[in-house]
């Protein structure tokens, strides 16, 4: 009888144990899920200052200037992002074409002087440096959750967990320098 | 004896003389024309304590004789002599304490110069305003702590700026008290023991700085709980944010919109950086960023008004307070991210 108790006690904790590293991992996937959600509704804010971005290049004539092709380019990339899977190579075309429309508007200034002078431009560009700020700053969010999911598929016991229960393969985290460059704030840095 | 004493009295009106004007001192030249002045001197500002040190090892002797005198006459000790004894043995105990005290007088008085200097440096001001702390004690939930007294201990003010905004600021001091009866056991001499009860003080202190031109919906950000809280949660998607804080404010999606990624990343990283750090944004009243840290005004003096010329290059070199910025850029990026409208006003 003893016995019997003994084994039950020890089968009861080990399940309690095992459920509750299994609740663990979807907890971590949930957050990484969650912080991915939130790099693309940064992104999608883009879309707030398209109009304003077209109005400006009818204004100003920039087409030759390429920056109305780019930010077609860029709506089309920021279309195609879902918030539901993890695609961080649509991530990095999306940054990719943000990266190609600044540094296009950043020609047009040159041969544009009157458009330096403008106050929706300032304004516009004060808030595209705003959202990559944010943009860098949700990645690093979504890179850390990442960190903490894969720690918690790969270390021991909970390897053996998701092994034989949950089933989770590692993300990768996303890599972009310039998308990380974005987010400049550091008090280390003071 | 007579050169030292003359000496002494010398260092004495010297040491007045500073004191007063370290006392008066309003600029940064002030605090350099006393340093001059201790360079003037000619001499090590340190008194000369012979006399007194040979007075202490006297008296001290006088009391061990008159032990041992008590001793061989009455072949024990009266209860005279050792009041004897102890007079004398106090009067020597308290001519070395008056000896080193009145050398310890110089350093006390290098650090008065360079706690003013490291003030002027960084533009904060000594408050005396019973107004303003009552209006901040009331104001914040993070006040609310402390069953037995609060009390806003010291004050200042300074302004801070940068290519985005400026604000001015009160930097504080809290010091509350929680009161609580404790039971606990002793002996009843009978090798039993009984169980007593006590009233116990416990002594806690915050530090923190408010900028009251914070125009902002309610949200409290904290990693030490106040007592009193705001009735909604919520919870950002980092993990290593959610490890240190937690966010309530008056509504959930007045706390989202606060809580934008830079945001929240810019609060992990103040984590390591101050202990225990709250943010509690009030509509009335502004904000408050308060911590445990009492470092925040303090920076380390290398030299002393014994070394004259040093501590002049030190005072005329500018100190600055690396965790004070700190804490401010944190407040001046919040301000640019958070969407909190800053009313520019001078306090």
């Amino acid at each position: 009888m003893t016995t019997f108790i003994t084994v039950a006690v020890i089968a009861a904790l080990l399940a309690v144990i095992i459920i509750a590293i299994y609740n663990g991992i979807i907890t971590r996937l949930n957050a990484v899920e969650r912080a991915w959600a939130n790099v693309i509704t940064q992104e999608r804010q883009k879309n707030k200052i398209i109009p304003a971005l077209e109005q400006l290049t009818e204004k100003y004539q920039l087409y030759e200037a390429g920056v109305m092709t780019q930010i077609t380019e860029l709506r089309s990339a920021l279309h195609s992002l879902s918030a539901d899977n993890v695609d961080t190579a649509g991530l990095a075309q999306a940054e990719q074409k943000t990266t190609n429309l600044i540094k296009g508007l950043q020609v047009a200034v040159e041969n544009y002087p009157e458009l330096k002078a403008s106050e929706t431009f300032n304004n516009l560009m004060r808030e595209i440096s705003n959202q990559q700020e944010n943009i860098g700053a949700a990645i690093r969010i979504f890179n850390q959750n990442v960190e903490d999911f894969n720690n918690g598929i790969e270390t021991f016991p909970n390897s053996l967990v998701n092994q034989q229960f949950n089933r989770k393969q590692k993300i990768q985290t996303f890599t972009d320098s310039e998308a990380e460059q974005g987010f400049e704030y550091s008090l280390k840095k003071q | 004896m007579a050169v030292a004493a003359t000496h002494n009295s010398r260092l004495k009106q010297l040491m007045a003389e500073l004191t007063k004007r370290s006392r008066a001192a309003t600029t940064v030249q002030d605090l350099l024309q006393i340093t001059e002045l201790a360079a003037r001197f000619n001499a090590p500002l340190v008194y000369r304590n012979r006399l007194q040190y040979a007075l202490a090892a006297v008296l001290a002797l006088a009391g061990v004789l008159l032990l041992l005198f008590q001793h061989q006459y009455y072949l024990y000790i009266r209860p005279s002599g050792w009041t004897g004894f102890a007079l004398l043995m106090a009067a020597a105990a308290g001519l070395l304490l008056f000896a080193l005290s009145r050398n310890r007088s110089v350093s006390r008085l290098s650090n008065d110069i360079f706690t003013k200097n490291v003030l002027f440096d960084n533009q904060i001001k000594p408050l005396v305003a019973k107004d303003v702390a009552n209006q901040l004690l009331t104001a914040f939930l993070e006040f609310k702590r402390g069953n037995y007294s609060r009390k806003i201990e010291q004050l200042y003010q300074g302004h801070s700026a940068s290519d985005s905004s400026s604000f001015s600021y009160y930097f504080y001091h809290f010091h509350y008290v929680d009161k609580r009866r404790e039971t606990y056991t002793e002996s009843d001499g009978k090798g039993g023991t009984r169980i007593r009860t006590r009233t116990v003080y416990d002594h806690y202190h915050r530090y923190g700085i408010c900028v009251p031109q914070f125009k902002t919906p309610a949200v409290l950000v904290y990693s030490h709980a106040p007592d009193h809280k705001l009735p909604a949660t919520y919870r950002p998607a980092s993990n290593r944010f959610n490890n240190h804080y937690r966010v309530q404010s008056t509504d959930e999606m007045q706390a989202a919109r606060l809580m934008k990624p830079a945001v929240v990343v810019a609060f992990e990283d103040l984590y390591p950086i101050l202990q225990r750090p709250n943010v509690e944004l009030q509509p009335d009243a502004g904000l408050c960023l308060s911590f445990n840290d009492n470092n925040l005004l303090l920076a380390k003096r290398q030299y002393s008004l014994q070394q004259p010329e040093l501590f002049r290059q030190e005072i005329a070199a500018h100190t600055p307070l690396d965790k004070l910025h700190q804490a401010l850029h944190f407040i001046h990026h919040l301000a640019n991210h958070a969407a909190i409208s800053l009313q520019d006003a001078r306090l």
